[in-house]
């Protein structure tokens, strides 16, 4: 290894107090620190900070001592609470006394079923449910017939073209998901077979459900069907017959 | 030299954790009251003696060293003894202080105290019994009190690193484990904290 200069000695000079550079170096180290007077001032300068260090570091007085022997008994102290709360430890305290198993398992399963038994309750009795529709309060509330769903029954037309007039009311509940459910006949002034087809085919009908505060409800509501024939006190124009209505009105019942 | 140029990795290897050591820890683990109490009669004066070199205060160092002994217990599980027991602890000591002189400085900083207090926080100056001259007392307690201020200036990374090597006598590669740097980095930092402390102790 060639020499080392002033300063290679000066980058390197801490860690070869410590003697922590490579063998070779070492030896570099030393035949430029025989040699140059002025590195050999620093090495010595670092080692007085050294000496300096280690004689003024504080010792232990008596009465720290005392306060470091109790140092163990504090910490033990307190891991070993620690432990005692650590939650296997509860646990297997728990299952030491199978008494207290039981009477947890039991109190567990009784407040589970009496949540299961409020959900229950409180689903059939809050207003709006399908099991517990509301009434038809105003028309925004009404629920509307979905663009894509017939609610003309094709039986109800084949019955008012061969009747000639017809009434029917039936109610039923229209549900948050806009099905009608619980569809029953009330009035029919035609066969009641071909009313119970049409309810059928009324139960494919989908609606927009009746929404209250922004919320989908159940609303039970009474539809009256009815077809009449107008005719003109005067003469009427033979190539203009009188017109031929089904009229389609909504009532709402509780 | 800049500091991180140094890739050298810190390899302390599993030997250094022996066999008495390995069966204390695994005895600790289990919840063993009387070996916890020998680990911490082991390692208390070393604990103790470097948070009060890093943080200065005897109370601090005391409240320190009793935090450090609860993490070590805490996380003792986590000891794979990569390194030895002391070097681990060492490195839990050096996190506590490093987070709690933080304010802990700051508080100091706007304190002035005389020498007596100085004394009285750190503990006494050793004595060599060379001479019972109480101006040499005064002197020697002055100059002590002097280094310690100098040493206290130093940025914690390299006071610690100078505490480490020139108090408690530890190895490159420890002193870089307990700092969780590179063995590069703690030559740099101790070359500067030695420039620094010579500058402003003004060691010709």
């Amino acid at each position: 290894m060639n020499a080392f200069t002033c300063a290679d000695v000066g980058a390197r000079l801490s860690a070869f107090r410590d003697g922590e550079t490579p063998v070779d170096e070492q030896r570099a180290m030393r035949a430029h620190l025989a040699s140059c007077s002025a590195c050999a001032a620093q090495a010595g300068a670092l080692e007085s900070v050294g000496t300096l260090l280690r004689a003024s570091a504080p010792v232990r007085t008596r009465e720290q001592d005392v306060d470091l022997a109790h140092l163990s008994v504090r910490v033990v102290s307190q891991i070993s609470a620690e432990r005692d709360m650590a939650w296997p430890a509860r646990v297997g305290r728990l299952f030491e006394d199978w008494h207290l198993v039981w009477a947890g398992l039991s109190g567990t399963t009784s407040a589970a079923l009496c949540l299961v038994l409020v959900a229950l309750l409180s689903a059939a009795v809050s207003p709006g449910t399908d099991r517990n529709p509301v009434a038809v309060r105003d028309a925004e509330m009404l629920p509307q017939v979905l663009s894509s769903s017939a609610f003309m029954p094709a039986a109800l037309v084949s019955a008012a073209t061969q009747t000639g007039e017809l009434e029917l009311a039936l109610s039923g509940v229209v549900t948050r998901e806009g099905r009608l459910a619980d569809a029953e006949l009330v009035k029919a002034s035609f066969s009641e077979d071909v009313a119970r087809l049409m309810i059928v085919q009324l139960a494919e009908t989908r609606f927009e459900p009746a929404s209250h505060n922004g919320s989908p409800v159940a609303v039970r509501v009474v539809w009256l069907f009815s077809r009449t024939t107008v005719r003109p006190a005067a003469p009427m124009n033979i190539d203009k017959p009188g017109a031929n209505h089904i009229h389609l009105t909504a009532d709402n019942a509780v | 030299m800049a500091e991180g140029l140094s890739v050298k990795p810190v390899s302390l290897d599993w030997a250094s954790v022996g066999e008495a050591e390995a069966e204390l820890v695994a005895r600790c683990r289990t919840g063993d009251e009387r070996a916890c109490t020998a680990l911490v009669e082991a390692h208390q004066r070393m604990v103790y003696q470097l948070a009060l070199h890093l943080l200065g205060e005897h109370n601090e160092a005391l409240d320190l060293s009793q935090e450090v002994f609860l993490r070590v217990f805490r996380t003792l599980h986590a000891f794979r003894g990569h390194a030895s027991l002391r070097t681990w602890i060492y490195r839990i000591v050096i996190n506590q202080a490093r987070n709690r002189q933080r304010w802990w400085r700051r508080r100091k900083q706007r304190e002035q105290v005389s020498l007596d207090d100085h004394l009285r926080r750190v503990g006494e100056v050793p004595d060599p019994g060379r001479s019972d001259d109480p101006e040499t007392v005064v002197e020697r307690k002055e100059v002590a009190a002097c280094v310690w201020g100098a040493l206290d200036r130093l940025p914690f990374d390299q006071r610690t690193a100078i505490v480490l090597r020139e108090i408690d006598g530890l190895s490159y590669e420890e002193i870089a484990y307990s700092l969780g740097v590179a063995v590069g980095t703690v030559k740099s930092r101790l070359a500067r904290a030695r420039q620094q402390l010579r500058e402003e102790l003004r060691v010709a």
